[in-house]
């Protein structure tokens, strides 16, 4: 009989033919895979490999098909909800950090193509040469992998114009659980070919296939900018400010906020702080400046600063940018290294932003959690964080109560459990229940859809097991 | 120079956004995980809570040492951590850590 340990051993021999120095089985190295940005607890994996064509990723999936191992596709691990997290030791981790190349830009058919394991800001980076942008800007776009943000069905701060990666997704290519390499999805933004599989891989969490390639829709760079930082004395107030906006037909490409709280660690005045930028063309930015502050004041709001470029207004927004640097700055102040902070992720319609705030913020209450709040507005994207002490049972047991409850608030309000960070390992439960409420409480038939489409993918059941659905 | 504990403490506080890796030379060049600052010093925290250096005697392959021991100490990480960790510094005192470990 062959022991588990030889049969690993044949494994790791195979990977090292066709990975060479691009395979890691060193356990300190391993250990840096073997988790991702979420609080979610991995296991070190057996191998990490690091390919660089497409050629190799086919190789590691026959390989996984025929040993059965299984492969968790990772770009930069930044998740937030455990989707890049293994949790089974056969794990072959497909690291596609190397693969990170832009193939080809083209400035008149407003697309790139792209290798999966370039960085969001290094493509956009490239991009500004072109006056173009990939508008999809998660906040962790400096180290996030477009592979990672298209997997994950990333957004961020543009996402109230602009939308998530799924609108900005042309075409793709991938390497399926067959071993098969398919490509799928146009050049044009029109393409009715059959059933959408673009939009089957968008979100999917590394759970159908590796994207090897992505043809990416581009938008042109706004040829001016103008924005307003206010603050409110309420979230209610704020929150009116951004549906009065709305209601005068104004389309911001950035409408964000913080709360008291985080107001208060940053040292700005106590209040609640909105931002609110507009892409627009030379000679209309004065009487975009007008209606905004107007609906500001209208609102109860106190405009402290303009900005009139894109410049300015980056700059006027590096608050908003440390939301998450002032969470964390709360949360080891409370309670040093012991500490545990989770991030939330929820959307409603805009109609219900003011019962939302005002609920999470009860809920903050009724738990007694140590928590902050902000995000982005303009979408309904909300992101309560909330900090723990990890050795206080009673308070870690809160804090989950507290995270359970948000997710039904967001249920209850018509809204989603996930707008951008996605499902992983740890919001399986309350996706059933978001699929229920809207199938009479009926959540096997489309989970049991979803698994189906798993299992024509991915017929071995090689990649990311345990995660979006049991 | 930190001592042991102070390292332990400023690596202790990653909560892995990779932040750090966006501007660091090495991380660019190399492309892989371990040359980066969150790749650093998550195996500096690693091998100081396996013992290394200290009460046990931890085997550590050419892998881990290089990725250390190739820290530019540019500080270019430093002003990009979210959660202030003086990751420079700490590496550049573990190494030193390192070279008196494996000397003796």
């Amino acid at each position: 009989m062959v022991s588990m340990t030889q049969r690993q051993g044949d494994v790791i021999k195979e990977l090292e033919a066709v990975f060479k120095d691009r395979l890691f089985t060193e356990p300190h190295i391993l250990a840096l895979y073997s988790h991702d940005a979420s609080s979610e607890v991995g296991v070190k994996p057996m191998a990490v490999v690091q390919p660089v064509s497409v050629d190799e990723i086919i190789k590691v999936v026959k390989l996984a098909i025929d040993h059965g191992f299984k492969i968790v596709p990772v770009g930069s691990s930044t998740s937030l909800s455990g989707n890049a997290t293994p949790k089974l030791e056969n794990t072959v981790i497909v690291s596609m950090e190397r693969m990170n190349s832009i193939i080809e830009v083209s400035d008149t058919d407003w697309y790139a193509r792209v290798q999966p394991g370039i960085k969001v800001d290094e493509l956009n980076l490239e991009l500004m040469g072109y006056g173009l942008q990939w508008p999809v800007d998660p906040a962790s776009s400096k180290t996030a992998t477009v592979g990672g943000v298209i997997s994950n069905g990333g957004g961020g701060m543009r996402g109230a114009k602009y939308g998530p990666a799924s609108h900005w997704v042309l075409g793709l290519e991938a390497v399926i659980g067959t071993g098969d390499v398919i490509r799928v999805g146009c050049r044009t933004v029109k393409c009715r070919e059959g059933y959408n599989l673009v939009q089957v891989f968008i979100g999917s969490e590394g759970t159908l296939g590796i994207v090897t390639e992505a043809t990416l829709r581009l938008a042109p760079l706004p040829e001016s900018f103008v924005g307003v930082m206010a603050r409110f004395r309420s979230a209610e107030s704020l929150v009116n400010a951004v549906i009065r906006v709305r209601r005068d037909k104004l389309w911001p490409m950035v409408t964000e906020f913080i709360d008291d709280i985080t107001a208060q660690i940053l040292n700005l005045e106590p209040g609640y702080y909105l931002w609110i930028g507009i892409d627009t063309y030379t000679g209309s930015e004065q009487q975009i400046l007008t209606k905004l502050s107007g609906d500001i004041s209208l609102s109860g709001g106190e405009v402290i600063n303009r900005a009139s470029t894109w410049q300015e207004f980056s700059k006027i927004l590096e608050p908003r940018r440390m939301l998450y640097s002032a969470t964390l700055k709360a949360a080891f102040n409370d309670y040093g290294t012991d500490v545990f902070v989770a991030f939330e992720d929820i959307a409603v319609p805009m109609s219900k932003l003011p019962e939302a705030v005002r609920e999470i913020q009860s809920l903050g209450k009724k738990y007694n959690v140590r928590m902050n709040l902000g995000g982005h507005i303009g979408d309904g994207n909300l992101h309560p964080a909330v900090w723990a002490r990890r050795s206080d049972r009673d308070e870690m047991e809160r804090v989950l109560r507290f995270f359970e409850d948000v997710g039904k608030l967001a249920i209850r309000l018509n809204g989603t459990v996930s707008a951008e960070h996605g499902i992983g390992t740890q919001k399986k439960g309350l996706l059933r229940e978001a699929i229920g409420s809207r199938n009479n409480g009926n959540s096997d038939t489309v989970i049991g859809l979803m698994r189906n489409i798993k299992r024509i993918f991915d017929p071995y059941g090689v990649f990311n097991p345990g995660k979006i659905f049991d | 120079m930190m001592n042991i504990k102070e390292i332990h403490e400023e690596v202790k506080k990653c909560m892995y956004c990779g932040f750090c890796e966006f501007p660091c030379p090495t991380f660019n060049a190399l492309r892989s995980r371990a040359y980066g600052p969150r790749g650093r010093i998550n195996l500096i925290k690693t091998l100081i809570e396996n013992g290394f250096g200290q009460s046990k005697n931890i085997e550590i392959n050419g892998d881990v040492i290089n990725s250390i021991m190739t820290c530019l100490h540019c500080a270019s990480c430093d002003t990009q951590c979210p959660a202030g960790i003086k990751i420079a510094d700490a590496i550049h005192s573990f190494k030193a850590f390192i070279l008196e470990t494996i000397l003796k």
